[in-house]
């Protein structure tokens, strides 16, 4: 019973005192919080640094490996590739150079013929023996891509056996032994002259 | 005894794959136009030796390559047609051959032609009237000072013979397409067109634009229609 009174006695002081001194607890948890914030060390620019790279030195040392290894992917592909960037020829240079000039890309031949079992491409530049052309989509329009050398090409697609030398894609069309042939010209970067 | 019988077998298998081997040495020594020769040989070609060397000429001028040179042959041979006709058409490649000047344009006419089942008299005679159309050109160019070669002390102009040949390829391929397409050559300013429209889409690429500008600087278009006319005569 002793301990029991003494303990409803210390209850009532301290909440006695706490009620006289009410008006000073308020915000004493915000007032230690600012107080500590000024006695903590500011970081400086290296912690900045260090903040947006890994937060580790493990880690840091993983990001300088990946940092070197690109930088050396990037001076190699650079070394490589540097020669094809230097001087802009105009296309007469550029075939003096190349001696009549070669051709790095390719040229589309393309036409329509939805009912058509088979389309083949004969040219100049297949001594006019067919080439064949696919529909893989099944849409009717039937494709092939080749790769010519600069120059002047004639050509006619030979639709199921019947010749076919009028293309709309063509840059010209000239009579030959009375049909038509289409023709294409090819400049010195693989596409239509 | 049985090691005899050995060695003798060994002998006779090392013989067999000498004679073998120079079997196919042989076959390899044979040129180019040991093939041509057959083809032309086989089928009766009265002219075979004038058109065979002049085949050797145009590929010692790099202005025919073996393949080509194979390939027309072996296409005028079969193609159905009279012996006559399949001559003049290797005869008038020979002549373009005989005097330096391109021929795989005149090739690609020929296997066009066959390619499309063309008769062979009609093949023949648009492979002779651009032969001759070349040789005017020629001679056109050379009058309007334009040569192949090295420089001129008269004060023409010399370009190096592909340059060249690529003028009077292109000139005449125009030319021979402008009237086939029904063009006629007393309409100079059209055969002018049409010879200036084809070097515009080749100058810079194919051709020289120097060159381009040269030719059709110097050549006129009553000029252009009278080479077209004196290869139709």
């Amino acid at each position: 019973m002793y301990n029991d009174d003494l303990e409803h006695q210390l209850k009532e002081t301290f909440e006695h005192e706490a009620a006289l001194h009410r008006d000073r607890l308020e915000g004493l948890e915000s007032r230690i919080s600012e107080e500590l914030e000024g006695r903590l060390p500011k970081p400086g620019f290296g912690d900045l640094i260090r903040d947006l790279v890994a937060p580790s030195k493990a880690g840091r040392m993983g990001q300088l490996v990946v940092l070197a290894a690109t930088a050396a992917v990037f001076l190699i592909v650079g070394g490589l590739f540097l020669p094809e960037l230097s001087p802009q020829l105009n296309p007469a240079e550029r075939l003096a150079e190349a001696g009549g000039g070669v051709a790095f890309g390719t040229t589309v031949f393309l036409v329509p013929a939805p009912n058509a079992s088979e389309v083949v491409l004969v040219g100049s530049f297949n001594n006019w023996e067919a080439t064949p052309l696919a529909d893989e989509d099944l849409d009717g329009i039937w494709r092939v891509e080749l790769t010519l050398d600069p120059g002047r090409y004639e050509y006619a697609f030979v639709v199921d056996g019947q010749w076919w030398g009028q293309d709309p894609a063509a840059d010209e069309t000239v009579r030959s032994y009375g049909g038509y042939s289409s023709v294409r010209y090819i400049g010195l970067a693989g596409g239509d002259a | 005894m049985k090691l005899g019988r050995t060695v003798i077998a060994m002998l006779a298998l090392s013989l067999t794959v000498v004679l073998v081997a120079a079997a196919g040495t042989q076959v390899s020594a044979q040129t180019p136009l040991d093939s041509v020769e057959d083809l032309l040989r086989a089928a009766s070609i009265p002219s075979t030796d004038r058109i065979l060397d002049a085949f050797q000429f145009g590929i010692s001028a790099n202005t025919l390559t073996p393949q080509d040179a194979f390939l027309v042959t072996d296409r005028i041979i079969q193609a159905t047609g009279v012996l006559a006709d399949k001559e003049a058409v290797l005869l008038a490649l020979a002549m373009t051959l005989e005097q330096a000047l391109p021929v795989d344009w005149l090739i690609d006419k020929v296997v066009e032609g066959i390619s499309r089942r063309v008769a062979l008299s009609a093949i023949r005679f648009e492979v002779q009237l651009r032969a001759q159309l070349q040789a005017g050109v020629r001679d056109l160019l050379f009058s309007k000072g334009i040569f192949a070669g090295n420089p001129s002390s008269t004060g023409g102009t010399a370009l190096p013979q592909q340059r060249f040949n690529l003028l009077v390829m292109h000139i005449s391929d125009a030319l021979g397409d402008y009237r086939e397409g029904g063009g006629s050559p007393l309409d100079y300013l059209s055969v002018y067109s049409a010879v200036e429209q084809r070097l515009a889409y080749l100058g810079g690429s194919v051709i020289l634009l120097q060159d381009v500008e040269l030719a059709l600087s110097r050549v006129e278009p009553a000029e252009l229609g009278q080479a077209l006319l004196g290869a139709l005569e």
